[in-house]
């Protein structure tokens, strides 16, 4: 099979149609239920449940991946040598799995 | 109506790398009767002001696409577009942009030519051409209809921010291109076709900007194609 660019590219239209619910559940549970105003136990409270924990979760592997792929299309669209676009691939997947790392720590470790 | 009232003021780039390697912008007056395209008035600038003034044209009719140019600050033909519904009494008129310019308003279309030709623009078949006609329903005609009326004038490809940022891109032209023989009843090579877009410097690199769609004189839709082509290549790499 010689695909350069379709499952990417589904891929990304799908995390993009995820994130946008994800997202505005986020800004909705962030902005109109309060939380804004309480305090430390309320969050440690919401981090400890599971359901938030998943929610969480799925937020983050998604916008790093979606975020992470178009980095790499802009790479494309500017960089025509092979061993930059090689650099700029290392970085952004590099850095893709350093800021998962640290937030499936904080997610999972999370407790009271 | 008075004759001043019909001057208008063409304010043309121009380059001639023989004589300098700076471009610059000349300004003529003309008038400009009814009815008469930019063309004309290049011709009647060339004709009695200045015979230096380089461009491309031919068939003065909108069907060989050889006088597209960038006209006010919007690709089109200029055989077609009359000065008259243009806004105000200045005409910019510049080369299209994105490809090299040879000389005034002349660029140099090779990469353009190039890109078409990488997606085979002619029909393939294996099997062997019947003796007669080969015959397509109006269902089937329908399906590439619009694509079949692109005049390869360039506009989309000179209009594509993907295509500034990197010529190697195949642009909407050479995509559109494609869509016309992938989608065509008559053609057997779509899988073949399908792999030579599906590449790091085709499909992909489309950014959905719909300028291709504005520029257009045909009022083709270069974006809709590049989008079915997309989920073409995903049907079949599945």
């Amino acid at each position: 099979m010689k695909t350069t660019g379709s499952w990417w590219w589904l891929l990304q239209r799908l995390s993009g149609a995820v994130l946008l619910v994800l997202i505005m559940a986020h800004f909705v549970v962030m902005h109109y239920m309060g939380f804004e105003k309480r305090l430390y136990a309320d969050v440690l409270a919401r981090l400890s449940n599971p359901l938030w924990k998943t929610f969480d979760l799925i937020f983050l592997s998604l916008g790093l991946s979606h975020g992470g792929y178009g980095l790499w299309g802009i790479v494309g669209d500017y960089c025509r040598s092979d061993s930059a676009r090689i650099i700029a691939l290392i970085a952004i997947v590099t850095a893709g799995l350093f800021l998962f790392s640290l937030g499936l720590v904080t997610v999972l470790t999370f407790h009271s | 109506m008075n004759q001043s009232t019909n001057k208008y003021t063409f304010k043309i780039f121009r380059y001639d790398p023989e004589r300098s390697p700076r471009a610059r912008y000349d300004t003529f007056s003309l008038e400009v009767a009814k009815g008469m395209t930019v063309l004309d008035c290049l011709q009647a600038i060339k004709a009695s002001q200045d015979g230096t003034l380089s461009f491309r044209r031919s068939c003065r009719s909108a069907i060989c696409g050889s006088c597209a140019m960038n006209i006010n600050g919007k690709n089109d033909l200029a055989c077609h577009l009359q000065v008259s519904l243009l806004g105000g009494r200045t005409v910019t008129v510049d080369p299209l942009p994105g490809f090299p310019v040879i000389r005034d308003l002349v660029v140099d279309l090779e990469e353009f030519y190039r890109s078409l030709e990488r997606v085979l623009p002619w029909l393939v078949r294996s099997s062997p051409f019947p003796d007669k006609e080969l015959p397509q329903s109006p269902a089937e005609r329908d399906r590439i209809d619009s694509a079949v009326n692109c005049i390869l004038c360039g506009s989309c490809t000179s209009s594509c921010p993907s295509f500034w940022f990197n010529t190697r891109y195949l642009a909407p032209a050479a995509l559109l291109k494609a869509y016309r023989f992938i989608f065509d009843s008559r053609d057997e090579a779509k899988g073949e076709r399908l792999e030579l877009v599906d590449d790091r410097n085709g499909l992909w690199r489309c950014r959905t900007i719909y300028n291709c769609e504005e520029a257009c004189p045909k009022l083709l839709k270069p974006n809709e194609a590049i989008a079915a082509l997309k989920i073409e290549a995903l049907k079949q790499s599945v």
